[in-house]
């Protein structure tokens, strides 16, 4: 029982009318991951989201959560799950605090401790009316009415995209809160400095179907890092751009600049080679995943170019 | 079904408003109502003549109360409140239902609350616990209005005959299958409508269908009022339905076990349509539409146009059938009212069609001023959205953009009322046509008079729902209450005995009952001055004020 992922979705089909929104996509988060989702626009992230959650119903594919069905057994997996939308509309009345009085009632059990420490946390002032709250504010609303729940999977769907730098430190610690509990986290964002700082698995989504799928560490190991130096002498940099693959040298009025994309094995010999060419100035910089992220997002937009 | 409670009770929390506005205005009228008919109609002798007078005028019976049950108070009662009530239940029903349902999936609340364990069907089986609750508070106090003035809750009144399974509780139980019936139809709208707009265009567009083909039917004396104690052609529309149950005439526990059987049935398959549904889609896919945007759709005009011709035309279209049918329908009236010439005389009153053409004009005008005032409220929606913030931050003079939207809204409704008129004209002088008798009692430049007195209501009535958005950015409801006010003083008042004062300042009355009576000039040109006024205001503000 353990060992049965928490979200199992394999070639998942979805058509509205004539367009398809997902055409085989697959997805496997196990317990205890915090599992990234991305994709570019339109990927069909938010919709494989919403077939989680239950709320349409899939064309064709298998989709489990928590061992049940999404559609049938709905209450029984919403009564372990907390979900957090894109885009948060409350009850223009209503308090933030009646808000998450209201949400909170569906539960029927609440951890009120945790639930005011988040509100501290967040600095949320629940006394306003929900109509009167900004569009970071109403997030923050979700976000805390979520969190506050105890819960084995958690869901969200671009949970900081109005919030400020500060909230942004805040809701990443709470979700490292999360996953010490052994909670499960699928987080779909497009702020890729989130996914890298709390992910440990990531699933990429374009066009409908799944690219790329496996543990952050894989991902960086098949990533490259740069290295980059500046020389005065211009045969120094001849020799090293015929010694080490993939360098490139350009030169300007600042001096000659190399550039070499290594990929992990040979970083150790490369940077030797080129430190012992005594450079004016050498930066090494780590594997970067916006780099590998966005070139999976532009193969996106070259395939649909090519294939119009 | 779990969560089904807790959603009952947060729409009723948060629809509050709107869930007590029906009952208690419709209580008002029937309270109002109530006391006026007992007034004057106490004595059982007084009543016959009220009966004579509305047999000789069929147009009442085509657009308000068709029961009968005239001896008694209570039939009385349910007859001067149906031409109100009708209307107003039936589109209460609707509003109510998909306001708890499709507006709550619009704004983004139910996808919060379905994340929540809370079964799929959850937010409607909660949506009708509040809806079903508000109608029947409705019927509840529009029978206690009656019971106050001594209608007898079941049976009929001392010493007149009557059935004796009828009474004020067989009119509640109609009245609130009826609204039922109406919210059934607004549950299952809502499943199938693209979103929360075209859901409560479409069940507004079931209801004015159904009273269009009730007016025919009635006007043209078939189904109830056909005269013979038989149901007729009135099986044909749920509003015909009510009209036969009659509780004060005959209590015909038929037509109201199917509107009770209706109702269910309509809420049930809301019910199964839910189980299929998407949530965020209707069931009724969209459809992909056109890349690109004539150039005019960028200026003020153009926009404004676009977003309105859509909602316009389809009032133009209801308020062009009604002048239609009323027009047709004017050979047989003239016809009967000829034949009462010598009574009418005797009452002050001409056997001729000016009566019908001031309801129907009257009438036309409160449709058409609805759509004036629907479109300044889609110019709220605008600001509440956000969209007009976006609008305003291109190159667009505030006082420019939203003149444009107020003036589609109120060239809009002055065009359907012109409309009307016309088409009144043409079908009742073609209709009379090889009539010479009868052709002298309708007079087309008196249909005229009475198109042009009462465009100054209209766009008086335009124009202050377009002050009150102008200066608040809020819904122009106070434009809709006072509508829902002149409309019943307009019908009611006659009867209710008001005070003058207040027939002489509700717009649509203050002109005078044209073509009836003469047009009262000032009244027409103040309405006029305040209109402009209205407007000029409303622009000032908006130009001035923060947005939104």
């Amino acid at each position: 029982m353990t060992d049965l992922p928490i979200i199992r979705a394999e070639r998942l089909v979805k058509r509205f009318g004539r367009a398809i929104a997902l055409d085989g996509a697959d997805l496997t988060v196990e317990r205890g991951q915090v599992h990234g989702f991305l994709g570019p626009n339109g990927a069909g992230k938010s919709t494989t989201i919403r077939a989680i959650l239950g709320q349409i119903s899939l064309t064709s594919g298998e989709l489990e959560v928590l061992g049940m069905d999404p559609r049938r057994d709905a209450v029984a997996i919403h009564h372990r799950l907390a979900y957090v939308p894109g885009d948060v509309s409350l009850w223009p009345s209503l308090t933030g605090g009646q808000c998450l009085d209201l949400l909170a009632g569906f539960h029927g059990r609440e951890d009120r401790a945790r639930r005011d420490r988040l509100v501290e946390a967040f600095d949320l002032d629940l006394s306003k009316r929900a109509r009167t709250y900004s569009k970071g504010n109403r997030q923050k609303v979700a976000l805390v009415a979520a969190l506050a729940l105890d819960v084995d999977l958690y869901v969200f769907d671009e949970p900081t995209s109005g919030l400020d730098p500060l909230m942004e430190v805040t809701f990443q610690q709470a979700v490292r809160e999360l996953a010490d509990r052994g909670a499960t986290v699928l987080l779909s964002s497009h702020i890729l400095d989130e996914v890298e700082s709390l992910c440990s698995h990531v699933t990429i989504l374009r066009s409908g179907r799944t690219i790329s799928a496996g543990s952050l560490e894989d991902l960086r190991r098949a990533t490259t890092t740069t290295i980059s130096a500046t020389f005065a002498d211009e045969e120094a940099v001849r020799a090293l751009v015929e010694r080490i693959d993939g360098a490139e040298a350009v030169a300007d009025a600042s001096g000659i600049h190399l550039t070499a994309k290594v990929e992990r094995e040979r970083v150790a010999a490369a940077v030797g080679a080129v430190a012992a060419a005594d450079p004016l100035s050498l930066v090494v910089r780590p594997p970067s995943l916006d780099e590998l992220f966005l070139e999976h997002y532009a193969g996106a937009a070259a395939d649909d170019g090519a294939a119009r | 079904m779990t969560g089904t409670l807790r959603c009952a009770l947060a729409l009723a929390r948060s629809g509050r408003m709107r869930l007590l506005a029906w009952p208690l205005a419709m209580a008002a009228l029937a309270v109002m109502t109530a006391v006026s008919i007992d007034e004057f109609y106490a004595e059982p002798a007084s009543r016959a003549a009220y009966a004579a007078a509305l047999e000789m005028a069929d147009v009442m019976t085509a657009l308000g109360g068709a029961s009968g049950g005239l001896a008694q108070l209570g039939g009385m009662i349910a007859n001067e409140l149906a031409i109100m009530v009708l209307p107003a239940v039936a589109i209460a029903g609707v509003m109510l239902a998909v306001a708890s349902t499709r507006a709550e999936e619009d704004a983004g609340r139910t996808e919060l609350v379905t994340a929540r364990p809370v079964a799929h069907r959850a937010p409607l089986l909660g949506a009708f616990a509040p809806v079903t609750a508000s109608l029947l508070l409705l019927a509840a106090l529009v029978v206690g209005a009656m019971t106050l003035v001594g209608v007898p809750l079941i049976g009929a009144e001392d010493g007149i005959a009557g059935p004796a399974d009828g009474g004020a509780l067989g009119y509640g139980l109609a009245l609130a299958a009826y609204g039922l019936l109406f919210s059934g139809v607004g549950f299952v709208v809502a499943e199938l409508a693209r979103d929360a707009r075209s859901a409560r265009m479409t069940g507004l567009a079931v209801v004015a269908l159904a009273y269009l083909v009730r007016v025919g039917v009635n006007g043209a004396g078939r189904g109830v009022t056909a005269g013979d104690d038989a149901v007729g052609l009135s099986w044909i529309t749920p509003v015909g339905w009510f009209d036969a149950v009659a509780p004060f005439a005959h209590m015909r526990w038929a037509p109201l076990l199917v509107l009770a059987a209706a109702a269910l049935g309509l809420h049930l398959l809301a019910v199964v349509l839910r189980g299929r549904r998407d949530l965020g889609a209707g069931l009724i896919a969209a459809r992909p539409g056109p890349v690109s945007a004539p150039r005019r759709l960028g200026t003020p005009l153009g926009l404004a146009w676009r977003l309105a011709r859509g909602s316009l035309l389809g009032w133009l279209l209801g308020v062009v059938a009604l002048a239609a049918l009323m027009g047709s329908q004017l050979p047989a009236w003239i016809g009967a009212l000829q034949q009462s010439e010598a009574m009418l005389e005797l009452m002050g009153m001409e056997a001729d069609a000016s009566a019908v053409t001031n309801m129907t004009m009257a009438f036309s005008a409160l449709l058409a001023a609805s759509a004036g005032i629907g479109r300044i409220g889609a110019l709220a929606e605008e600001e509440d959205s956000e969209r007009l913030a976006l609008t305003l931050s291109r190159p667009v003079g505030r006082v420019r953009l939203w003149s444009a939207s107020v003036g589609v809204a109120l060239a809009g409704a002055a065009g359907i009322l012109i409309a009307a008129g016309l088409v009144y004209a043409a079908t009742g002088w073609g209709a009379l046509q090889g009539d010479a008798g009868k052709l002298d009692a309708f007079s087309v430049p008196d249909t005229i008079l009475a198109t042009a007195v009462l465009l100054a209501p209209t766009l008086l009535l335009v124009a202050l729902a377009a002050a009150w958005t102008g200066a608040t950015g809020g819904s122009p409801w106070p434009a809709w209450a006072l509508l829902g006010a002149s409309a019943a003083i307009l019908f009611l008042g006659p009867g209710l005995d008001l005070p003058d004062v207040l027939i002489d300042t509700a717009p649509l009355s203050a002109v005078g009952t044209v073509p009836v009576d003469d047009p009262v000039w000032g009244a027409v040109a103040l309405e006029a001055v305040l209109a402009a006024a209205a407007v000029v205001l409303g622009a000032l503000r908006f130009a001035r004020r923060d947005v939104p």
